[in-house]
Order: structure tokens, then C-alpha cells, then sequence
């Protein structure tokens, strides 16, 4: 159960930056780009760590330009049936920065959470 | 709100090797609702529609020919909702809503909701408990703490609001505010129903406002220089928190200030930076 010690110190910093994004964009809606900073370099640990993130962290943060998602200020939702499936759609609505990714989930996707 | 690193593990026996995963140190939650509220809440609700008779009459129409059925949504020409409150049958006097004014101060279904919400339309909103996936209103969590708007998860609301209204569900349900001309009929169960609704906790939100009365000690170029170490500096992280623990007494919690992204800075800068933050340690 002992993690290695790298391994920790590289999850907390994932911590911090996701949460320094959450931050940022609560006192300033208007910084995205900094919160997409912290995002990115969140993203780039991620990656040269090769270190597992959840699926529900993954899911707010653009896989296109790693900005972080908020439901109603820098994505919005919708619900879409085509055919069956009931799926997410979620959009980067934000002008500068509006790189228009489009993500849907599905139903059967869901973790359970 | 302490928070420690988040690695989630699952180890099921020895032999398997396990893998840390970083999860999302926020989870929204909905504040459970008290059976009494949750009661008083469903019956307001339904004497308040079963009183204005408000219902969405379809009238079931054989269809005849298929060709004929497939150019109408083509004429709809937009994403179906779960609940549409057009009226798309065929003879449309029978069809409809019963009371379109009514209507209008309602939002019904998640995507008339979310809409509503994004455009700061609403002043109360109800959401079903019993959604299958919880997914498909989470969103509303957030969207609501941010524009304060009192929500709530009510289970059932769904099937006695469907019922009622003549709809095959209803997910979420919010009541848009008024003009002092309309809205007369909802506002008295809005009033109602609001001081029962029990506060919202969103993490990220709710810990920036307490904190914002901590008075910033630090000046521009530090916190840019926090900023710095983040990316640059792997060895020096280990101390960040320690820093911040310091600083504010808590550990991950910072107010940055007004600035915009960092650019990458050249490692000769690197020795006085060290040097300006050792001072806090």
C-alpha cells in the first residue's frame, strides 16, 4: 500500500493545480486562461508520470485545450437523444477561447459515483 | 477543507499490483432533503398544478403512413428534449398546453432549466432524486451555488409531477422569475417552498467566499513566483505546501491575484527565486 515517494509528491501537485484552477475561476471567471494553465501543466505531469487520473477529473478538464470545465461558466450542457442514447454535451462557450470541443457521455458510461 | 494527495486504490488481493489514480478532490453533492420538506414540498407542488390546471394534453393520433411521419421532425429541425413543451401533434386546439401563461413561468425539463439558469432566469428549481444516471443533473449543482439560486433534490418528482402535467418525465423543474405583473400564481408556492430548501455546498465556491476575508500578504511578484516554482522547480514543491501552511494555515487555499498566465522564465532566474522564498520557510 506504500506509494512511492515521487509518485505522492506528483499527486499532491495534480491536487493543487486542479484545485488552484477551481480557484482561480471562482474569484475571476473571467482568468480562464490561467486556470487553463494550471490545467495544462496538471495535464503534462499527468502524462510524463504516466499517473492515472479519474475519469471524472478527466471529464472537466477540455481535451483539446485543457481548460477547465465549469457547467455554466466555461461549458454548457445539454441533453441530446439521438436515437437511444441520452448523451452530455458539454462545449466550450467562453469567446477567446472558444475551441468548440464537444464531449458527450453516455448513459452506460457513468462510474458509479 | 484539509486535503491530503487523492489517490484512490483499489487493491483486491496481494498478488495483483495496484494502481493509484488521481480523483477529483471535489464530489457535488446534493443536501438530502427531509422527508417533512420532501412531502410538503411534492403536495404544494401538486395541489398548486392540480388548482391551475395546468396540463399538457396529447392527443395520440393513428399513424397512417410513415412517410408522412418523418417529415415532421424534420420540420422541428432541432435537438428533441425529453420533455418539449410544443405542442406537436396533429390537430393543435386539442393539443397543447392548457395554460400557456402558466407555462411560461415554468422551466420544465433539464435543458429548459439549464438554459434558464445560465441566463439568470430562475428563482427557484426543483430536481428529481431518481435519476438514472446521476450524471444528467449534476450540472445543475454548480450552475445554481453560482447564480444562488435555492435547489433541491426532491425523489418522485419525477413521477407525480409527470403525471400530473401529462408528461412522460419531469428531471428538473424551476420556477422563473417574475415581473410584478405575472407569476401571481407561483409565487406563493415559491415562497413556500424556498425557506425549505436546505443550502447548497459546493467546496471550491463555498471556500473561496469564507477565505476571502484573508488579507493577502504576499505582493505580485511572489505569487508569480509561486506560480513559477509550480512548474519549474519539481524539488521545491515538496515544500510548497509546508510554505502555504505558513503563510495561511491552510494548505491549499491561495488567493491569486489579478495576473494572467506565466510564461516560462529562464533558469537563471531560478537561483533568486529559491532565495526569495526561503524566507518563508
Amino acid at each position: 500500500m506504500a506509494t512511492h515517494l515521487k509518485d505522492k509528491e506528483a499527486y499532491q501537485r495534480l491536487n493543487y493545480l486542479y484545485q488552484a484552477a477551481h480557484c482561480v475561476l471562482s474569484q475571476s471567471p473571467d482568468n480562464v486562461e490561467l486556470a487553463r494553465f494550471y490545467c495544462f501543466t496538471q495535464k503534462t505531469i499527468a502524462r510524463r508520470l504516466v499517473l492515472r487520473q479519474d475519469p471524472s477529473v478527466k471529464r472537466t478538464l477540455c481535451k483539446k485545450c485543457c481548460s477547465l470545465l465549469i457547467p455554466g461558466v466555461t461549458a454548457t450542457t445539454r441533453q441530446r437523444k439521438p436515437t437511444l442514447f441520452f448523451t452530455l454535451m458539454r462545449k466550450k462557450e467562453k469567446d477567446p477561447l472558444h475551441c468548440g470541443e464537444v464531449s458527450q457521455l453516455r448513459p452506460d458510461q457513468d462510474s458509479a459515483e | 477543507m484539509a486535503a491530503a494527495a487523492k489517490p484512490s486504490k483499489k487493491e483486491l488481493k496481494k498478488q495483483i499490483q495496484s494502481k493509484t489514480s488521481f480523483t477529483s478532490p471535489f464530489t457535488a453533492k446534493w443536501n438530502p432533503l427531509p422527508h417533512k420538506d420532501e412531502h410538503f414540498i411534492l403536495t404544494t407542488l401538486k395541489d398548486k398544478l392540480i388548482a391551475t390546471g395546468l396540463e399538457k394534453k396529447e392527443v395520440k393520433v393513428p399513424r397512417q403512413w410513415r412517410k408522412k411521419k418523418e417529415h415532421k421532425p424534420d420540420a422541428a429541425a432541432e435537438p428533441v428534449r425529453r420533455v418539449s413543451p410544443e405542442a406537436q401533434g396533429p390537430d393543435p386546439s386539442t393539443n397543447g398546453w392548457t395554460d400557456t401563461a402558466a407555462r411560461r413561468q415554468l422551466a420544465i425539463g433539464i435543458n429548459e432549466v439549464t438554459k434558464a439558469l445560465e441566463r439568470n432566469q430562475l428563482q427557484l428549481l426543483l430536481v428529481c432524486k431518481s435519476v438514472r444516471p446521476q450524471h444528467m443533473t449534476n450540472h445543475l449543482i454548480g450552475l445554481s451555488v453560482t447564480r444562488s439560486v435555492p435547489a433541491c433534490q426532491v425523489p418522485r418528482l419525477s413521477k407525480s409531477m409527470a403525471e400530473q402535467l401529462g408528461l412522460k418525465s419531469v428531471l428538473a423543474l424551476g420556477f422563473r422569475q417574475c415581473s410584478s405583473k405575472e407569476n401571481e400564481m407561483f409565487r406563493d408556492t415559491v415562497d413556500a417552498i424556498i425557506p425549505r430548501v436546505p443550502p447548497l455546498d459546493v467546496v471550491w465556491l463555498k471556500g473561496s467566499s469564507a477565505f476571502s476575508q484573508f488579507t493577502m500578504v504576499l505582493n505580485k511578484n511572489i505569487v508569480l513566483q509561486f506560480d513559477g516554482m509550480i512548474f519549474q522547480t519539481y524539488a521545491l514543491i515538496a515544500h510548497l505546501p509546508d510554505l502555504l501552511k505558513k503563510i495561511f494555515k491552510t494548505w491549499w487555499v491561495f488567493q491569486p491575484l489579478e495576473f494572467t498566465a506565466v510564461k516560462h522564465q529562464r533558469w537563471s532566474q531560478h537561483g533568486s527565486r529559491t532565495e526569495m522564498l526561503k524566507k518563508f520557510i
